[in-house]
This record gives C-alpha cells, sequence and structure tokens, in this order.
C-alpha cells in the first residue's frame, strides 16, 4: 500500500493520492489530524535496531509498516491536535514527544520515502537556511550577499529571499523548481540553474529526496531564494507523477 | 585565539571552560544567553567569502571573522520568564543570526564549534538515535512506544521490569514501571505514546568523547537515573573506568559519525557481555563527572577549541 501523509490543508498531496489511486495504485491518504487521533500507536525497536511500528486510526484503517510498500511524506507538524486545547506546557511537552515518536517511526521505515524526516524537519531536508544558501552558492546557484541580525526584519527562512530582491535588477517573478532524486522536473529551467540545483541536493545529503527550490527569476538571472522539502506538486503535472510513483515503487 | 561560550556565564560546564580557555591564554567572550534582550549580531553572508559580520555582547564588540572557536550551550529566550513581545522578538532574532554563524563558520576548517546545532538534532528523539547508534555497533534495549495498555503490559511480561522515559529530550528522567501501581494510568497513554525500555543490569558509563580523547566514568548507584539518586534518599557514586579500546574506538566513531566532537554517552555493560548504547547527549554537563573523578574534561574541551 502506498501511504501519503500531509497536513488537512495540503491539497497538492491529496492530488497526488487521486492520481496515484487513478494510476491503479492501492493508495491511501492519511493527514496528521487523523494521526493526532489514532486509536493505537505501536513502535518498537529491537536490540540490533530493527524498527517495526503499526499504527490504527479511529477510522479502522491500520497503517502496518511491514505492509507499506512506498510513502509521500509530507508532515510539517507532529500529530498532537488533540492537545490543541491543554495546558501550554502540557501542549509542548506533548507535541516534543509526538515530533520525537514521528521522526523515529518515519526513519524506521524500510519502504522508500520522499521524503525521509530529519531532526530538523519531519517533511525531510529543510538545512538551516543560511546553510542552505551556503551549499547553494558552493552549488554555483546565482546567492545575493544576505544579511541576517538583530537588525534585519525577516526571520532567518526569508534571508535568502530578501536578499536576492535586492539583488535582482528590474522586474522578477518568483519559481519553485522541483528537483526528484536529483532529477530537475522541469524542461524549462536553464542547463546551468538545473546543473546547480542537482550539485546543491548532492551537497545536502539529499540525493534522495523531493525537494523545491525557489528562485526568483529576472530577465536572464536566476536568483537562489530558498528551499522546501515540501514543493507544490501540482505544477510538476505527469511527469512528476510518473517520477514519484517509480521513486516510491523502487526499493 | 578567540573563542565565544554561548550559554550562562555561571553554569558550571560554562565556567569551568572558560577558566581553562583562559589558562591558555585566550582571548575568551562570554555571550550570556540572558543578555540575548541587549546584544546585538549582524551577520553577513557574500558570495565568495567566509561568513563575517559583528557581534556585540556587553562591552565586547567582535568581529566574527576572527572568531577560532565555539562552545555552544545557548538557553532559549522563551524559556526566560518575563520578557515583554518586542524584547523577545530581539533576543530570538540575535539567537538565530548567532545560531546561523554558528552552523555556517568554519566550514573551511578555521572554527571549531562544539557543538553545531544541526548536529545537536538526534537527541530531540531518543528511538531516532536508537536506530542511528546500532549501526556502530552498539546495542540497544528493546524498546516499546505505545498507546496501548495491553500492549505495555505484554511487553513487561515479555521482558521482565521496564523503565519508562520520555521520547524526546524533555522531562528525561528514567523511571522504574510498576504494573501494579501504574496500572490505574496506563489509560492515559491513549493520548500520548510513552517510551518503554526492558530493564538493564550492570553498572552505567558515561563516556566523554571530546575529539579523539575518551573520558569514561563508572556510576554506582541503586537508583534507576542515577542523575536523580538524591530524589530517591540514595546515592551515587562515580569513578574513572578502564573503558575496553575497542568500546573507546567505537565511542570516537559514533561521536564522529553524528558529527559531535564533544559527546556524551551513556552506556551499560550489561553482565553477558553486551555493551549497550542508551544515548549519546550532544550537550553534556560534564562537570559532575569531572567533580567525580578529576578527570580533565574541561581541559580537553578547551584544548580542541583552540586546537592546542
Amino acid at each position: 500500500m502506498l501511504l501519503v501523509l500531509c497536513s488537512l490543508d495540503d491539497t497538492d498531496s491529496q492530488w497526488f493520492a487521486r492520481r496515484a489511486t487513478r494510476a491503479g495504485r492501492a493508495c491511501v491518504a492519511v493527514t496528521t489530524e487523523h494521526l493526532s487521533f489514532a486509536r493505537r500507536h505501536d513502535h518498537r525497536i529491537g536490540p540490533a535496531g530493527d524498527v517495526g511500528t503499526t499504527i490504527e486510526l479511529a477510522n479502522g484503517v491500520v497503517l502496518d509498516g511491514e505492509a507499506l510498500t512506498g510513502v509521500l511524506n509530507r508532515v510539517r507538524e507532529p500529530p498532537a491536535l488533540a492537545w490543541y486545547r491543554a495546558d501550554p506546557a502540557e501542549r509542548d511537552y506533548a507535541s516534543a514527544e509526538l515530533f520525537a515518536y514521528t521522526l523515529s517511526w518515519l526513519a524506521g521505515l524500510r519502504c522508500p520515502v520522499r521524503n525521509t524526516p530529519t531532526p530538523q524537519c519531519l517533511a525531510g531536508p529543510a538545512p538551516d537556511p543560511v546553510r542552505a544558501w551556503a551549499a547553494a552558492h558552493a552549488a554555483g546557484l546565482r546567492c545575493a550577499p544576505i544579511r541576517l541580525g538583530t537588525g534585519t526584519p525577516w526571520p532567518p527562512g526569508d534571508a535568502a529571499l530578501a536578499g536576492a530582491r535586492v539583488a535582482a535588477a528590474g522586474p522578477v517573478r518568483p519559481r519553485q523548481v522541483i528537483c526528484l532524486d536529483q532529477e530537475v522536473l522541469d524542461p524549462d529551467v536553464p542547463p546551468v540553474t538545473a546543473t546547480g540545483v542537482r550539485r546543491l541536493t548532492k551537497l545536502l545529503g539529499a540525493e534522495t529526496a523531493l525537494l523545491g527550490v525557489d528562485f526568483l527569476v529576472g530577465d536572464d538571472d536566476w536568483w537562489f531564494a530558498g528551499l522546501t522539502a515540501v514543493p507544490a506538486l501540482r505544477p510538476g503535472g505527469d511527469l512528476l507523477v510518473d517520477r514519484l510513483l517509480h521513486a516510491l515503487e523502487t526499493p | 585565539m578567540t573563542v565565544l561560550l554561548w550559554g550562562l556565564p555561571d553554569e558550571p560546564p560554562v565556567h569551568r571552560v572558560a577558566d581553562e580557555l583562559r589558562a591558555r591564554a585566550a582571548d575568551v567572550v562570554l555571550v550570556d544567553s540572558r543578555a540575548a534582550v541587549r546584544d546585538t549580531i549582524d551577520l553577513r553572508l557574500d558570495p565568495g567569502a567566509d561568513v563575517g559580520g559583528v557581534l556585540r555582547t556587553g562591552d565586547r564588540t567582535v568581529e566574527l571573522a576572527r572568531v577560532t572557536g565555539v562552545y555552544v550551550r545557548p538557553v532559549e529566550p522563551e524559556l526566560f520568564p518575563g520578557l515583554e513581545p518586542a524584547e523577545l522578538a530581539h533576543a530570538r532574532r540575535f539567537c538565530d543570526a548567532l545560531t546561523a554563524f554558528t552552523e555556517l563558520t568554519g566550514s573551511s576548517g578555521q572554527c571549531r564549534v562544539a557543538n553545531r546545532l544541526l548536529a545537536m538534532g538526534s537527541n530531540v528523539s531518543k528511538p531516532y538515535q536508537a536506530q542511528l547508534i546500532t549501526r556502530h555497533g552498539f546495542g540497544t534495549p528493546s524498546t516499546l512506544v505505545s498507546s496501548d495498555p495491553a500492549e505495555v503490559l505484554a511487553f513487561a511480561g515479555e521482558h521482565g521490569p521496564l523503565v519508562y522515559k520520555s521520547i524526546s529530550g524533555v522531562r528525561s528522567i528514567v523511571t522504574a514501571f510498576d504494573p501494579v501501581a501504574d496500572a490505574a494510568r496506563l489509560a492515559r497513554l491513549r493520548w500520548c505514546p510513552v517510551q518503554f525500555q526492558e530493564h538493564l543490569d550492570g553498572p552505567d558509563v558515561r563516556v566523554h568523547v571530546v575529539g579523539d580523547r575518551v573520558f569514561a566514568t563508572e556510576i554506582t548507584t541503586s537508583a534507576v537515573d542515577y542523575r536523580y539518586a538524591h530524589r530517591g534518599g540514595t546515592t551515587a557514586t562515580l569513578r574513572a573506568h578502564d573503558l575496553d579500546p575497542e568500546v573507546a574506538d567505537r565511542c570516537v566513531g559514533l561521536a564522529a559519525a553524528l558529527r559531535l566532537p564533544f559527546a556524551g554517552i551513556d552506556l551499560k555493560l550489561v553482565p553477558d557481555g553486551r555493551v549497550v548504547c542508551f544515548e549519546v547527549n550532544p550537550s553534556p554537563g560534564f562537570t559532575y563527572f569531572e567533580q567525580g573523578t578529576g578527570q580533565p574534561i574541561a581541559a580537553a574541551l578547551a584544548a580542541w577549541l583552540t586546537g592546542s
């Protein structure tokens, strides 16, 4: 069974689940909200590190780690909705526990997972924005100088975007480039930029990952503006569906 | 040599490392987490240049490009009570920017950082970290994370005495599970799964790895969690432990694989010969062990930070 994990408002993930089903795959979409009210969690680590997990949802669906053939993981928040109205200290504790549990569960799956979670982001490789900028620069992508500190109004995640806005001359448009397992799924991307994107994923140790690399595009310039582990899927169209199904079905 | 110590200057680990650095004539810059509401930082990243900028803390102005070492042990600004929203926002921006500096500086080798927050991440989930640990030759206790009381009781029937502890690094106190006394509370598991592990006999050994140096401490106690022995009216006795060289090498390899130049590795030497690793602490409060054994851990860390 193919599993799509996402938040309730992630319509792109649900679009992919529908496309997978239409393509004849047994596919179930489970939201963070579903997971928040699961009937049963059972996650085991053996003495040698072997992992087994079974989750029984409130609607009776059972997610057995052994029965899953592939997982599209787009979970950004831990499944802690049941604690929404709890005392803040208790809610924070429960959220930390459920984050830790979800990380271990998804990291321990033996089937193909896009993306494998990281301690920094359940949805996959999403490094510190400044580290991403440095990797993008090392990969040969065009990067504008950035500033970050107590005198800058933007959060760290927007530093590269803010820098690109300043550096780009003339009108620009935002563009997200989808990269899956080092393949750029967009024929309109200039070759030098596509090469840089592939190098970037390698430098981040994200060779088997689905990432969105954001740019501000001017006349001829593609300015690096950020990175996400939860890219928009619909713009990838049929090509993305085909490639993603292949990735999730190839051990 | 300019070394930043980021944390609480009066906290023993920071205090000890500062003393050892000064003994080596290093220029020590204390970045007090409590002062993040006033300190300022301007971090600059220019294509083709190393990370730079200016940090102003207390009466010091520091060119970040001149920093040669960083000991990272900050306290999050959200944990300080009574901050006004504007103060908290300033402190958060300060922490974010200084964190970005510690993540990036030294990528070409000119600055040593113990430890980068990226590397500390594995400790946010003990079962996740256990999966990494077992790839480096250590065993891990049989573990069940469950929201099902019946499964917990069955696990206890299979493995004998159990302990429970947090899955994350929050409120992490190891406690003995009593199937009778705790029975009434088991129903609460429905709301949040809890981590149970088989109880293992044998001495606890804390191994501090500093670069490629190893300091092992054996702890003797009747308490389930030796760190909190006093709460149960018991004591914990520490003594330097002569660690098997092969195990020591594995500890150094594990810390290196986790990209932690400084780590506290918790081992259990099980009577059947297994060496089980409970966890790797990426920000160990080492002074408890240093005071109990006389092992020069702060000096070793200061030496590593200064490359001496």
